[in-house]
Protein backbone atom coordinates (compact mmCIF):
# COMPACT_ATOMS: atom_id res chain seq x y z
CA UNK A 1 0.00 0.00 0.00
CA UNK A 2 1.55 3.24 -0.77
CA UNK A 3 2.36 6.15 1.62
CA UNK A 4 -0.91 8.60 2.38
CA UNK A 5 1.56 11.26 2.17
CA UNK A 6 2.92 12.43 -1.91
CA UNK A 7 4.68 15.51 -3.11
CA UNK A 8 5.73 16.35 0.66
CA UNK A 9 9.34 17.51 1.55
CA UNK A 10 9.29 15.28 3.68
CA UNK A 11 9.64 11.50 3.74
CA UNK A 12 7.88 8.95 6.15
CA UNK A 13 9.01 5.26 6.16
CA UNK A 14 9.75 2.14 8.49
CA UNK A 15 13.28 1.93 9.32
CA UNK A 16 15.65 -0.75 10.84
CA UNK A 17 16.22 0.49 15.15
CA UNK A 18 20.11 0.61 14.20
CA UNK A 19 19.53 2.99 11.84
CA UNK A 20 17.59 5.34 13.49
CA UNK A 21 19.57 5.25 16.44
CA UNK A 22 22.56 6.52 14.82
CA UNK A 23 20.29 9.53 13.71
CA UNK A 24 18.32 9.87 17.14
CA UNK A 25 21.31 10.46 19.16
CA UNK A 26 21.17 14.42 19.06
CA UNK A 27 16.81 14.73 19.30
CA UNK A 28 16.20 12.17 22.19
CA UNK A 29 18.25 15.09 24.92
CA UNK A 30 15.68 17.71 23.41
CA UNK A 31 12.61 14.98 23.21
CA UNK A 32 13.88 14.23 26.89
CA UNK A 33 13.99 17.64 27.73
CA UNK A 34 10.48 18.35 26.82
CA UNK A 35 8.49 15.70 27.71
CA UNK A 36 10.20 13.09 30.25
CA UNK A 37 9.13 14.00 34.12
CA UNK A 38 10.73 13.42 37.18
CA UNK A 39 14.15 15.27 35.27
CA UNK A 40 16.18 15.37 38.31
CA UNK A 41 15.86 11.89 39.50
CA UNK A 42 15.73 9.48 36.13
CA UNK A 43 18.16 10.72 33.58
CA UNK A 44 18.05 10.03 29.72
CA UNK A 45 19.80 6.09 29.10
CA UNK A 46 18.16 4.11 26.29
CA UNK A 47 18.54 0.97 26.54
CA UNK A 48 20.35 -0.36 22.54
CA UNK A 49 20.86 -3.64 22.77
CA UNK A 50 16.97 -4.11 24.18
CA UNK A 51 15.76 -2.42 21.24
CA UNK A 52 17.68 -4.26 19.31
CA UNK A 53 16.15 -7.16 21.08
CA UNK A 54 12.94 -6.45 20.19
CA UNK A 55 13.55 -5.76 16.98
CA UNK A 56 14.99 -9.22 16.36
CA UNK A 57 12.03 -10.67 18.11
CA UNK A 58 9.31 -8.96 15.33
CA UNK A 59 8.18 -6.48 18.02
CA UNK A 60 9.77 -3.14 17.31
CA UNK A 61 8.09 -0.80 14.32
CA UNK A 62 10.01 2.12 13.68
CA UNK A 63 7.98 4.84 11.29
CA UNK A 64 10.66 7.87 10.85
CA UNK A 65 9.93 11.48 9.25
CA UNK A 66 13.17 12.81 7.05
CA UNK A 67 13.42 16.00 5.10
CA UNK A 68 16.16 15.30 3.13
CA UNK A 69 17.57 12.45 4.47
CA UNK A 70 18.01 14.06 8.02
CA UNK A 71 15.45 13.00 10.85
CA UNK A 72 13.33 15.23 11.72
CA UNK A 73 10.58 13.23 13.41
CA UNK A 74 10.20 9.41 14.48
CA UNK A 75 6.72 7.16 15.91
CA UNK A 76 8.17 3.96 17.78
CA UNK A 77 5.50 1.32 19.06
CA UNK A 78 5.56 -2.15 20.00
CA UNK A 79 3.90 -4.73 18.42
CA UNK A 80 2.47 -7.97 19.76
CA UNK A 81 -0.81 -9.41 21.12
CA UNK A 82 -2.47 -8.36 24.45
CA UNK A 83 -1.68 -10.35 27.36
CA UNK A 84 -5.38 -10.27 27.96
CA UNK A 85 -7.13 -10.18 24.62
CA UNK A 86 -4.77 -13.14 22.82
CA UNK A 87 -6.99 -13.80 20.50
CA UNK A 88 -7.95 -10.35 19.62
CA UNK A 89 -4.57 -9.84 17.09
CA UNK A 90 -1.84 -7.98 17.12
CA UNK A 91 -2.06 -4.78 19.26
CA UNK A 92 0.25 -1.79 19.16
CA UNK A 93 1.64 -0.15 22.13
CA UNK A 94 3.25 3.88 21.33
CA UNK A 95 6.56 3.87 22.95
CA UNK A 96 7.59 7.40 21.48
CA UNK A 97 6.74 9.68 19.15
CA UNK A 98 8.34 13.25 18.30
CA UNK A 99 8.54 15.87 16.07
CA UNK A 100 11.40 18.56 15.92
CA UNK A 101 9.82 21.68 16.82
CA UNK A 102 10.46 23.64 13.71
CA UNK A 103 8.95 20.96 11.45
CA UNK A 104 5.75 21.15 13.81
CA UNK A 105 3.75 22.91 11.08
CA UNK A 106 0.56 22.32 8.92
CA UNK A 107 -0.50 18.94 8.70
CA UNK A 108 2.84 17.17 9.41
CA UNK A 109 1.26 16.10 12.99
CA UNK A 110 -1.56 14.52 11.50
CA UNK A 111 0.45 13.28 8.78
CA UNK A 112 3.23 11.46 11.17
CA UNK A 113 0.02 9.75 13.05
CA UNK A 114 -1.73 8.88 10.10
CA UNK A 115 1.26 6.99 8.44
CA UNK A 116 2.19 5.58 11.62
CA UNK A 117 -1.50 3.71 11.31
CA UNK A 118 -1.34 2.68 8.03
CA UNK A 119 2.08 1.40 8.32
CA UNK A 120 0.31 -0.83 11.83
CA UNK A 121 -2.29 -1.50 9.69
CA UNK A 122 -0.07 -3.04 6.77
CA UNK A 123 1.45 -5.49 9.31
CA UNK A 124 -1.80 -6.77 10.65
CA UNK A 125 -2.11 -4.81 14.09
CA UNK A 126 -6.03 -4.64 15.31
CA UNK A 127 -5.76 -1.78 18.00
CA UNK A 128 -3.52 0.79 18.92
CA UNK A 129 -2.63 2.54 22.20
CA UNK A 130 -1.04 6.04 22.63
CA UNK A 131 -0.96 8.68 24.95
CA UNK A 132 0.65 11.87 25.46
CA UNK A 133 1.65 14.24 28.43
CA UNK A 134 -0.70 16.38 30.27
CA UNK A 135 1.81 19.44 29.77
CA UNK A 136 1.77 18.67 26.26
CA UNK A 137 -1.22 17.68 25.60
CA UNK A 138 -2.33 16.36 21.90
CA UNK A 139 -6.27 15.40 22.78
CA UNK A 140 -7.61 17.05 20.05
CA UNK A 141 -5.25 16.38 17.62
CA UNK A 142 -5.77 12.76 18.63
CA UNK A 143 -9.56 12.96 18.78
CA UNK A 144 -9.75 14.65 15.13
CA UNK A 145 -7.99 11.38 13.50
CA UNK A 146 -10.31 9.31 14.74
CA UNK A 147 -9.02 8.36 18.40
CA UNK A 148 -10.49 7.45 21.30
CA UNK A 149 -10.03 8.82 24.77
CA UNK A 150 -9.96 6.14 26.91
CA UNK A 151 -7.93 6.49 29.86
CA UNK A 152 -6.27 8.64 32.55
CA UNK A 153 -2.84 7.71 33.81
CA UNK A 154 -0.77 8.38 37.02
CA UNK A 155 3.14 8.08 37.97
CA UNK A 156 4.24 8.58 41.26
CA UNK A 157 8.16 8.58 41.97
CA UNK A 158 8.52 6.03 44.96
CA UNK A 159 12.46 5.55 45.33
CA UNK B 1 -18.45 32.07 -2.59
CA UNK B 2 -16.24 29.64 -4.06
CA UNK B 3 -14.47 27.01 -2.04
CA UNK B 4 -11.35 28.58 -2.21
CA UNK B 5 -12.79 32.13 -0.79
CA UNK B 6 -14.51 29.65 2.32
CA UNK B 7 -10.61 28.00 2.77
CA UNK B 8 -9.14 31.38 2.50
CA UNK B 9 -11.68 32.94 4.79
CA UNK B 10 -10.98 30.20 7.51
CA UNK B 11 -7.28 30.18 7.12
CA UNK B 12 -7.03 34.03 7.49
CA UNK B 13 -9.11 33.94 10.53
CA UNK B 14 -6.59 31.32 12.08
CA UNK B 15 -3.73 33.00 10.90
CA UNK B 16 -1.21 36.43 10.95
CA UNK B 17 -1.16 35.83 7.08
CA UNK B 18 -2.73 38.56 4.82
CA UNK B 19 -5.64 37.19 2.97
CA UNK B 20 -3.97 38.73 -0.24
CA UNK B 21 -1.15 36.22 0.11
CA UNK B 22 -3.33 33.20 0.31
CA UNK B 23 -3.12 31.69 -3.13
CA UNK B 24 -3.96 27.85 -4.11
CA UNK B 25 -0.29 27.12 -4.49
CA UNK B 26 0.54 28.36 -0.65
CA UNK B 27 2.21 25.44 1.54
CA UNK B 28 0.09 24.82 4.66
CA UNK B 29 3.26 24.72 6.26
CA UNK B 30 3.93 28.27 5.21
CA UNK B 31 0.87 29.09 6.96
CA UNK B 32 2.37 29.74 10.91
CA UNK B 33 0.28 27.36 12.40
CA UNK B 34 1.40 23.95 14.15
CA UNK B 35 -0.59 20.65 13.62
CA UNK B 36 -2.81 21.05 16.48
CA UNK B 37 -3.75 24.88 14.94
CA UNK B 38 -3.75 22.92 11.39
CA UNK B 39 -6.41 20.59 12.60
CA UNK B 40 -9.00 22.53 14.06
CA UNK B 41 -8.83 25.10 10.96
CA UNK B 42 -9.48 21.97 9.08
CA UNK B 43 -12.30 21.36 11.33
CA UNK B 44 -13.31 24.90 11.02
CA UNK B 45 -13.15 24.40 7.14
CA UNK B 46 -15.21 21.59 7.66
CA UNK B 47 -17.80 23.23 9.38
CA UNK B 48 -18.38 26.07 6.83
CA UNK B 49 -17.93 23.89 3.74
CA UNK B 50 -20.48 21.34 5.22
CA UNK B 51 -18.58 18.38 4.18
CA UNK B 52 -16.85 15.75 6.08
CA UNK B 53 -13.34 14.81 4.68
CA UNK B 54 -11.55 11.64 5.35
CA UNK B 55 -8.31 11.98 7.49
CA UNK B 56 -6.45 10.19 4.66
CA UNK B 57 -7.10 13.22 2.67
CA UNK B 58 -5.93 15.10 5.08
CA UNK B 59 -2.66 13.30 5.54
CA UNK B 60 -2.48 13.81 1.50
CA UNK B 61 -2.72 17.86 1.83
CA UNK B 62 0.50 19.84 0.99
CA UNK B 63 -1.29 23.29 -0.47
CA UNK B 64 -4.63 25.29 0.01
CA UNK B 65 -5.36 23.98 -3.20
CA UNK B 66 -5.51 20.73 -2.19
CA UNK B 67 -7.82 21.72 0.76
CA UNK B 68 -9.78 22.89 -1.74
CA UNK B 69 -9.86 19.76 -4.32
CA UNK B 70 -10.60 17.77 -1.25
CA UNK B 71 -13.52 19.71 -0.03
CA UNK B 72 -15.11 19.74 -3.70
CA UNK B 73 -14.34 15.78 -3.83
CA UNK B 74 -16.37 15.81 -0.35
CA UNK B 75 -19.45 18.14 -1.97
CA UNK B 76 -19.96 15.49 -4.80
Amino acid sequence: MRSLVENSTIAYQLEPWAQFFADVQPIFPLHWAELALDQDKIQLGIDNERYLAMEKAGILHVLTMRSEKRLIGYYVAFILPHVHYKEAGLMAFTDIYFVLPEFRKGPTGAQLFLEAERTLKERGVKKAYLSCKVHLDHSRLFEALGWTFSDKSFTKYIG
Amino acid sequence: MSTFEKVRQVIADNSVIDPADISPETRLDELGMDSLEFIEMMIQVQGMCDVEIPEVEIARMNTVGDVCKAVEMCEV
